[in-house]
């Protein structure tokens, strides 16, 4: 995702919107996240999610603008968004891609070449 | 009316069920929303009775059933239970067995507006029903690079091919074990599978430093997370089922469609420096969204 916002963020405008863990470590654990350490508790706090956000994108290195959902989670449940998911919106604020539900339907490519074409549609 | 052994049926079961399902969802909601997960919590605290209208109380019926009466039930809802809900195609496929199939339940294709026929529409000039680079506009800035980011399987035509990323049913086990090597070797979501994707498995599946993999290497390596459950067991219709009624499948919502005003919403950046409205975009900029969490 960081190489695709990198190439498009002159046109468009990218961000990654924090949600609630998919699997902390009090819910239901994913031995691919116990066997590299990463381990956190569903945080209980919006400034531990923040932390945790953060924490996320550097070592994804992710530069792009990260939002944090409310402790709610309500801007997850108006967009689906868990576990994870893309969206790509046009100008006038329709929805112009929507991607598969994580984490089978998550194609970065995918939503590539959506962006692409969008902007071929603008010319 | 189904007859099983000594237990008869009836419609009504089916509805009865559906109703259930409906208060589970709502409770699944409600759960979502504080943020845990737990399936264990009971409401009541008084040992197994479940608080009334629980996903536990759903869970703990669902459970008893046996598989194939499990399944009877998932056809019977799947027939009465019309128009419904994206989640409501989640419960049935999940008491069908197929609950974690993708293209399954509500694992749907994508919607979009940008796809091969709006590409082959607008220029495919020969009309061989193929796009070659020279057909795309010269004005588009970088012509060759874009082009190249299009043809998925880089063969200097765009075909549907190029555009088709959704797994249909996958069905055999061959089918299933492409797809699962797939997305464990594209580690960075790509669509291509590298040579360092491979080594770089391979580096990390040598725990042991031995030049080699074993059986027990790989089998620890194959672990798809959410696919396979923890401890690298498939997961169980049970499991399935709870985390579904917990709401760790997915979301109960399914979200705008296609071609909907994108919601708006009002959300403070990770530093706390601004806070970013989402309709402040619209005339200006289109907005990429990527929802998603660390683990």
């Amino acid at each position: 995702m960081e190489k695709l916002y990198q190439r498009y963020k002159d046109r468009v405008d990218f961000y990654a919107v924090y949600i609630r863990e998919a699997h902390p470590s009090d819910g239901w654990k994913a031995d691919f996240n116990e066997r590299f350490n990463i381990r956190f508790e569903q945080p209980k706090t919006i400034g531990d999610r923040k932390q945790i956000a953060s924490t996320c994108g550097t070592i994804l290195g992710l530069s792009m603008p990260m939002l944090v959902d409310e402790m709610d989670d309500r801007v997850n449940r108006l967009y689906s968004g868990f576990p994870d998911r893309l969206y790509l919106i046009d100008r006038d604020g329709k929805v112009a891609y929507k991607g598969g539900r994580g984490p089978f339907g998550y194609k970065p490519r995918e939503l590539e070449q959506t962006i692409i074409m969008m902007l071929m549609d603008d010319q | 009316m189904y007859k099983t052994g000594s237990i008869r049926f009836h419609g009504e079961l089916a509805l009865l069920v559906a109703a259930l399902m409906l208060s589970a969802g709502f409770a699944a909601r409600a759960q979502d929303s504080t943020g845990s997960g737990s399936p264990a919590a009971s409401a009541t605290g008084a040992g197994d009775v479940p608080g009334a209208g629980s996903p536990q109380a759903l869970f703990s019926i669902l459970t008893k059933l046996s598989p194939q009466n499990m399944r009877a039930l998932g056809e019977m809802l799947e027939n009465d239970w019309k128009d419904r809900p994206e989640w409501g195609e989640e419960a049935v496929a999940i008491l069908k067995g197929e609950g974690m199939r993708p293209g399954g339940g509500w694992w749907k294709a994508p919607q979009k507006r940008y796809d091969f026929r709006w590409l082959r529409e607008r220029y495919d000039a020969d009309g061989d029903g193929a796009i070659k680079v020279d057909e795309l506009p010269e004005s588009i800035a970088g012509r060759e690079e874009t082009f190249r980011r299009l043809d998925r399987d880089l063969d200097g035509k765009l075909l549907l091919l190029d555009f088709d990323w959704y797994n249909r049913s996958l069905s055999t086990p061959r089918a299933m074990m492409t797809e699962y090597m797939f997305m464990r070797l594209d580690v960075d979501s790509n669509g291509r599978i590298s040579e360092e994707e491979v080594t770089s498995f391979f580096k990390n599946s040598d725990r042991e430093k031995l030049g080699f993999l074993t059986h027990e290497d790989l089998f620890a390596s194959f672990d798809m997370g959410i696919m396979s459950g923890g401890g690298g067991k498939p997961m169980s219709d049970a499991e399935v089922v709870r985390m579904f009624l917990n709401g760790e499948l997915g979301t109960m919502e399914a979200g705008p469609e296609l071609e909907a005003q994108a919601p708006d919403f009002l959300l403070p950046t990770i530093d706390g420096e601004r806070n970013v409205r989402l309709s402040e975009h619209f005339g200006k900029r289109p907005v990429v969204l990527v929802f998603g969490s660390f683990t």
